[in-house]
């Protein structure tokens, strides 16, 4: 690790100070190249020198430097960031506080302190204390190692997690019912759930791999394990009560009218969607429960339909009250998981003429009933009627609610008086004044069951016939062959006998007690599916076992085997072991050839399976795996259904697989005009012209969206359930694209002060008071106005241009005084950015790639892939592959750890 | 030997459709044990509720026999005497003590281990053995499962889950090892067949024996494959590989557990139950049930049940609180937001009530499920909004077999640790332990 002397040049930072330093700068785009750039570091010092010397050099030395830069700000009386410098004129102290140093030498060496506010350190300063911080913290220096020489880490063995054992057990034996979607939810460290130091092996998961390894091996050999019938049953995620309105469609949906909607029903406001897992292929039913929604009197009978994948697949019609009309629909679905949905075709087809909707109604009008104030048309008002009326094209309230009178639901609805406005009154734009109808859209879904399966597919599936029976005789040498090959795929690395003959004697054991040729295949499958070498990634950590030109002079590290390397790959890009091709490859001893490596990961990102990659990273980065359990306040989003959450996730999916796909820019998800979207979504962010359920690109260019920011996954899961925070927004925008994540709050948030501030404050009053404590502020002040810049989108992503009666204000000013207005002036402030961005998303992907936390070792690397994707026009691809033949992720280092 | 439900009609097996959501505790369900031996058993519960309390709807005014029920206790009033409600304890290791921000971490991972969690995103997690598993080492051994995890929060976490802090510290309560936490099972069916077996009843006896005995040799094997390589692996690999080990023989000594005490049948007189169910209130009662049958059934001894993860954001639209729970809980001692929080603290404690009133309801032995029991229900937090990690919201209800003094309020002079509560519980249940966590004695005045 040689180094020449001293820093040449610091990054030069020319703006003023502002009140208070940042605890984290926004402005510092030249941290990356300056004092980390190869080779400019200097020399490190072996050992820390005598206690005596050093605090007698801190002293003179080192504390002026402090004292005059950093407690300008960092004070016992500003306190940024919680920092007292100041603390520091007693050299007793500094040993005190390890933690404080680290972080000095952090901010200090990437640039990030002083901020952009204030003037640099003077070079000879900033020498003084960056050799300083190193002598005596010697660990410190190795952030800025040669990115050639510097510690690969080491990562602990991963044990598969959930997604990673469906995908693998699926790969390597053709079954795909995902059998891990019961086990114990995994534990995330870093942002992941993929990390091999927290993924641990409870009792109850030892259990259930014994559990599933049976049935997944017999159902490779046999299929499907007596797949007993089911019932899943769901929910819209907030239905009516009794008392509550009517729903809201009408009113509440952006582009809905009664001429120009979705009249497949899939896409209506009403419709109800899931996602259910089919456990085998078979006969279902989905069963649709209706509301009590009324059809007002004299209309036709309502149609509802049931939708698999977006297909129709059962319409019946329901005349008369909805009550109990519960409809079957039986279908037969193939094993794995689909989107499932029940709505009203037609629904606004079929009304009384009155509405002035397509094909009105051909049934009279019942006489008397309707009528509502002077002047209404008839058949206007009418509420609905009794059961009686049913076969007449009437749907009854339920027993209950109140009289048939052409005011059905009053009773239960405060809303509902002939006086005032109601909800449940429809206008038709243009009818005469004084009009009244009964609003055509209370119709809804109570509830969906999916039953089965009945007459299951009994058969193993034909990959895993292939996968397993590698040969087709029934001996003993075929049954070594089948097992070699399960074994040698299952534990992704060359076997020995020894691992062959652990797993075959299970195999031969039961042969021997007389059981069948394809009982001793299914033990065999079970044994492997129990081993630790399946479940785990173990690397292996004799140096011996790589080949000797493989392991760096005088280091102890060394390069990963070429199925170590191949099973990394596949497990970054397809959460599974490697197919067959890289297996070759490895088997070879070529993948790590430049050009192979690089072709092999060009495949890997057109496969499909990269759709994998897209969920678990995309999904955990951008938050949409996050989407299913947040639940935003049904009253005052009642647009959020599963409908709208399953398009926002489908979006954003759909966003970062074309991204990849296409091989497009990064910077794509800071500033994108495009987007991917459906009917519904696109009714949702007010665009027009996009018919039916696919989802298809669309130009954002007339919109204030843009990126990831725009879309309203990420903006849903940045908001509490019941309203925006600028905190939650501004905290994710740091931390996910300006790679500046805030420290956590101190641990005992001082009370906001309501009274002081006044109950009827605003939200950004409120916000403005919080920052006049300064050490909330030393944070709030880079978040917040970030979080401000989105407000005109609310807790579910929605544009608004007024919060309650308040115009929303979405300006904001960054310390440096930068100001913005709007999300797309957000935007184009965040492109600017793009070098944090570029580092940031580096660092999240191969924290994803290695399953480990990012040490201050791998900072060389993460700079030297940032920089290879700056220089590779910032392309998709270009992160992947810098990461992939950066040391962190070919190589290891030998065990260096004690054993604890 | 399996537990295994031979007498199960086909017709009761197949009959998986249909939500059934209510366990009905009948008395056909046959207690493992007899009611001599069930007499000395006692039954440890340890119930938390993330988020802290509202305390000044929590916390009786006075001590002693005749306190005042409060807006929250007030769900326990039927069983005001076999109830002790602690005030002064404390939980001192939840403390930021130099950490930082993070103390519903905190708060989650030392309420049973009362050891101060390693402060990480996930290298080196490290927090202590948990007073369940203390006792679950001692006296797991005698029933099928040594101990039981529940949850009743759901959800796919993503990032990090507080401040720096690992997800492991706020989704697990149970801690087996300092690195190794006990994950909750939330999903009432899996719950379910970890009782009373997922085994197909409907195959032959001796293919099941035949499918048991492949199971053992497997296990058998597999401990050689890990001994095969755990000398050649590094230290945090080793580890893992330890944890791998040690569960490995925990499911054989239940194995051999099973077949020692050769339990014959035990028959759950309710339906498997289909999966999550919808509403929380729902949730949270089929798992409290099947705790209760668990407890019943003499399945295990030891339970542990997270009513939902530290930090929470459940909304409860159904009770009209569609806020998040865990940014309501930063109160500001805005009034409306008081009384949100005070509607969920009282939602949950009337669940709670549920679960008590259903042990107190259901003969053991001599006595009740309830008398031969210690359900510890509390937080990790008092108030929430300023992150207080003392006067913790406690109350115990059973008396563990007649040893504790139930039916009163009991405040404590100083600042009590939790854990000597724990030791207290530990000696009830016969299991010797000096120290726990940052104990420092047991807590006097509980027994009689």
């Amino acid at each position: 690790m040689s180094r020449d002397s001293t820093p040449r040049a610091w990054p030069r930072y020319r703006t003023l100070c502002g009140a208070l330093a940042a605890c984290v700068a926004l402005g510092s785009g030249a941290y990356v190249t300056t004092v980390s750039g190869q080779n400019s570091g200097r020399p490190v010092a072996p050992q820390a020198p005598a206690a005596a010397n050093s605090a007698d050099e801190f002293a003179k030395k080192v504390y002026p430097v402090l004292s005059d830069n950093c407690a300008t700000c960092h004070n016992d009386v500003e306190l940024a960031g919680n920092l007292n410098m100041e603390l520091f004129r007693d050299p007793a102290v500094v040993a005190q506080k390890p933690q404080v140093w680290a972080k000095v030498h952090e901010m200090v060496t990437s640039g990030k302190m002083p901020p952009d506010t204030m003037p640099p350190l003077e070079p000879g300063d900033a020498a003084t204390l960056v050799t300083w911080l190193e002598r005596t913290y010697p660990e410190l220096a190795l952030s800025h190692a040669d990115p050639a020489t510097a510690d690969p880490g080491r990562v602990t063995a991963r044990r598969l997690n959930r997604a990673e054992y469906n995908y693998t057990v699926r790969d390597l034996l053709g079954v795909d019912f995902h059998p891990a979607d019961n086990f114990p939810q995994d534990d995330a460290g870093y942002g992941f759930d993929n990390n091999g130091d927290v993924l641990s092996l409870s009792v109850v998961l030892m259990e259930k791999y014994l559990a599933a390894a049976e049935v997944v091996a017999r159902t490779a050999v046999y299929g499907p394990q007596s797949v007993k019938p089911v019932t899943g049953r769901y929910q819209p995620l907030g239905r009516r009560r009794p008392g509550d309105p009517d729903n809201l469609f009408l009113t509440t949906h952006p582009n809905l009218s009664l001429t120009s909607y979705d009249e497949s029903g899939l896409a209506m406001p009403n419709s109800f969607h899931v996602r259910h897992r089919f456990p085998a292929t078979g006969d279902y039913i989905i069963r649709a429960t209706p509301d009590n929604g009324m059809r007002p009197s004299g209309s036709e009978a309502l149609e509802i339909a049931a939708f698999v994948d977006g297909a129709q697949v059962g319409l019946a019609s329901i005349d008369g009250s909805l009550e109990g009309r519960t409809q079957e629909f039986p279908v037969r679905v193939t094993a794995g998981e689909h989107w499932v949905a029940v709505g009203f075709p037609r629904q606004f087809e079929g009304l009384p003429a009155a509405y002035g909707a397509k094909n009105p109604s051909k049934r009279p009008v019942p006489e008397g009933r309707g009528r509502r104030g002077g002047g209404a048309p008839p058949g206007g008002a009418g509420r609905g009627a009794p059961a009686g009326g049913a076969g007449r094209g009437v749907i009854a309230p339920p027993p209950g609610v109140g009289p048939a009178n052409g005011n059905g639901a009053a009773a239960n609805n405060a809303n509902n008086n002939d006086d005032a406005p109601s909800l449940n009154v429809f206008v038709p734009p243009g009818a005469p004044p004084g009009t009244r109808l009964a609003r055509p859209d209370t119709m809804g879904v109570q509830s969906m069951e999916i039953a089965g399966p009945a007459k299951p597919e009994v058969r193993p599936s034909p990959e895993s016939v292939r996968a397993v029976f590698v040969c087709t005789q029934k001996d003993t040498t075929c049954l070594r062959r089948i097992v070699t090959n399960l074994v040698q795929r299952g534990y992704r690395t060359p076997v020995g006998k020894l691992d062959v003959d652990q797993v075959l004697a299970h195999a031969l054991r039961v042969r021997k007690r007389g059981d069948s040729f394809d009982e001793q295949v299914v033990v065999a499958i079970q044994a492997l599916l129990v081993s630790p070498k399946f479940l785990f990634r173990i690397e292996s950590d004799r140096v011996a076992a790589a080949p000797a030109a493989a392991v760096v002079a005088a280091s102890r590290s060394y390069y990963l085997t070429d199925h170590e390397l191949a099973s990394r790959l596949s497990y970054f890009l397809w959460s599974s072991m490697p197919d067959d091709e890289l297996r070759q490859a490895a088997e070879r001893g070529t993948l790590r050839q430049p050009a192979v490596l690089t072709a092999q990961v060009q495949r890997m990102l057109k496969d499909p399976k990269i759709g994998r990659f897209v969920e678990n990273f995309g999904g955990q980065w951008l938050q949409f795996r996050a989407l299913e359990s947040q639940r935003p306040d049904f009253y005052k989003f009642p647009l959020w259904d599963n409908y709208l959450r399953m398009s926002a996730e489908q979006e954003t999916r759909m966003f970062v697989e074309n991204l990849i796909r296409d091989d497009r820019s990064i910077v794509d998800f800071l500033d994108a005009d495009y987007t991917f979207v459906n009917e519904y979504l696109a009714g949702y962010y007010g665009l027009t012209d996009v018919k039916g359920p696919e989802f298809r690109r669309v130009s954002l260019a007339n919109t204030p969206r843009r990126g990831v920011l725009g879309q309203a996954s990420v903006l849903t899961a940045t908001s509490y359930a019941d309203r925006t925070s600028v905190v939650l927004r501004g905290k994710w925008i740091l931390e996910n694209i300006l790679n500046a994540p805030p420290p956590p709050p101190p641990p005992n948030v001082p009370d906001l002060d309501v009274k002081g501030v006044g109950e009827g404050a605003t939200l950004r009053q409120r916000m403005e008071a919080h920052r006049n404590n300064p050490v909330c502020a030393s944070c709030h002040r880079n978040m917040d106005p970030l979080g401000f810049g989105l407000e005109n989108f609310d807790a579910i992503g929605s544009w608004r241009d007024k919060e309650g009666p308040t115009p929303v204000d979405s300006s904001g000013t960054l310390p440096d005084g930068k100001t913005f207005k709007g999300p797309v002036e957000l935007s184009a402030f965040l492109r600017t950015k793009t070098d944090a961005f570029v580092q940031g998303l580096s660092e999240k992907m191969l924290t994803y790639a290695l399953g480990r936390g990012i040490e201050k070792t791998d900072r060389p690397a993460v700079k030297q892939i940032a920089a290879g994707v700056n220089a590779a026009d910032h392309k998709f691809s270009s992160v992947v592959l810098e990461i992939v033949k950066s040391r962190p992720f070919q190589m290891r280092n030998a065990d260096k750890e004690p054993t604890k | 030997m399996i537990i295994t439900k031979k007498a199960l009609s086909r017709r009761t097996v197949l009959r998986g459709m249909g939500a059934c959501l209510a366990l009905p505790l009948l008395e056909s369900m046959t207690p493992a044990l007899s009611a001599a031996a069930a007499k000395k058993t006692v039954r440890s519960v340890f119930i938390y509720a993330p988020n802290g309390m509202v305390m000044p709807n929590w916390t009786p005014a006075t001590a002693g026999a005749d306190f005042e029920m409060t807006p929250i206790l007030t769900a326990f009033e039927p069983y005001r005497t076999n109830m002790l409600v602690l005030t002064g304890m404390m939980d001192h290791n939840g403390n930021a003590l130099g950490d930082g921000g993070g103390d519903h971490a905190r708060a989650g991972g030392s309420f049973l281990t009362g050891v101060h969690p390693a402060k990480t995103a996930g290298k080196d997690i490290k927090v202590g053995v948990s007073v369940d598993q203390v006792a679950a080492n001692a006296i797991g051994s005698a029933t099928k499962l040594r101990s039981l995890e529940l949850g009743c929060e759901d959800s796919r976490t993503v990032g990090n889950c507080d401040s720096g802090y690992s997800c492991a510290y706020t989704n697990s309560l149970s801690w087996r090892g300092p690195s190794t936490p006990n994950p909750p099972e939330t999903n009432p069916r899996a719950v379910f067949e970890r009782l009373f077996g997922a085994d197909d009843i409907t195959l032959p006896k001796d293919v099941r024996a035949k499918r048991l005995a492949d199971r053992k040799s497997i296990l058998d094997s597999v401990q050689d494959q890990v001994r095969s390589i755990i000398g050649v692996v590094g230290g945090t690999d080793r580890r893992k590989l330890d944890e791998y080990l040690s569960a490995v023989r925990e499911i054989e000594l239940q194995i051999q557990a099973a077949e020692r005490r050769n339990i014959v049948e035990v028959l759950p007189s309710f339906e498997r139950p289909d999966g999550v169910p919808f509403e929380y209130a729902a949730y949270v009662k089929i798992m409290l049930d099947l705790a209760a049958a668990a407890l019943q059934t003499d399945s295990t001894r030891v339970i542990t049940i997270v009513l939902g993860r530290e930090g929470s954001l459940r909304t409860y639209g159904e009770i009209g609180v569609p806020d998040g729970h865990h940014p309501l809980s930063h109160h500001g001692n805005r009034p409306e937001a008081l009384e949100k929080l005070t509607k969920i603290n009282q939602h949950h404690a009337q669940l709670i009530a549920g679960f008590v009133g259903k042990m107190n309801a259901t003969k053991d032995g001599d006595g009740t499920l309830l008398d031969h029991s210690m359900v510890l229900y509390g937080s990790g937090l008092s108030d929430s909004n300023r992150h207080l990690h003392e006067n913790l919201p406690i109350v115990l209800f059973g008396s563990g077999n007649g040893s504790l003094k139930t039916g009163r309020h009991l405040m404590l002079d100083q600042p009590t640790p939790m854990t000597n509560l724990y030791l207290t519980m530990l000696d009830q249940m016969d299991v010797r332990t000096d120290t726990l966590g940052d104990s420092t004695g047991t807590l006097q005045h509980l027994s009689l």
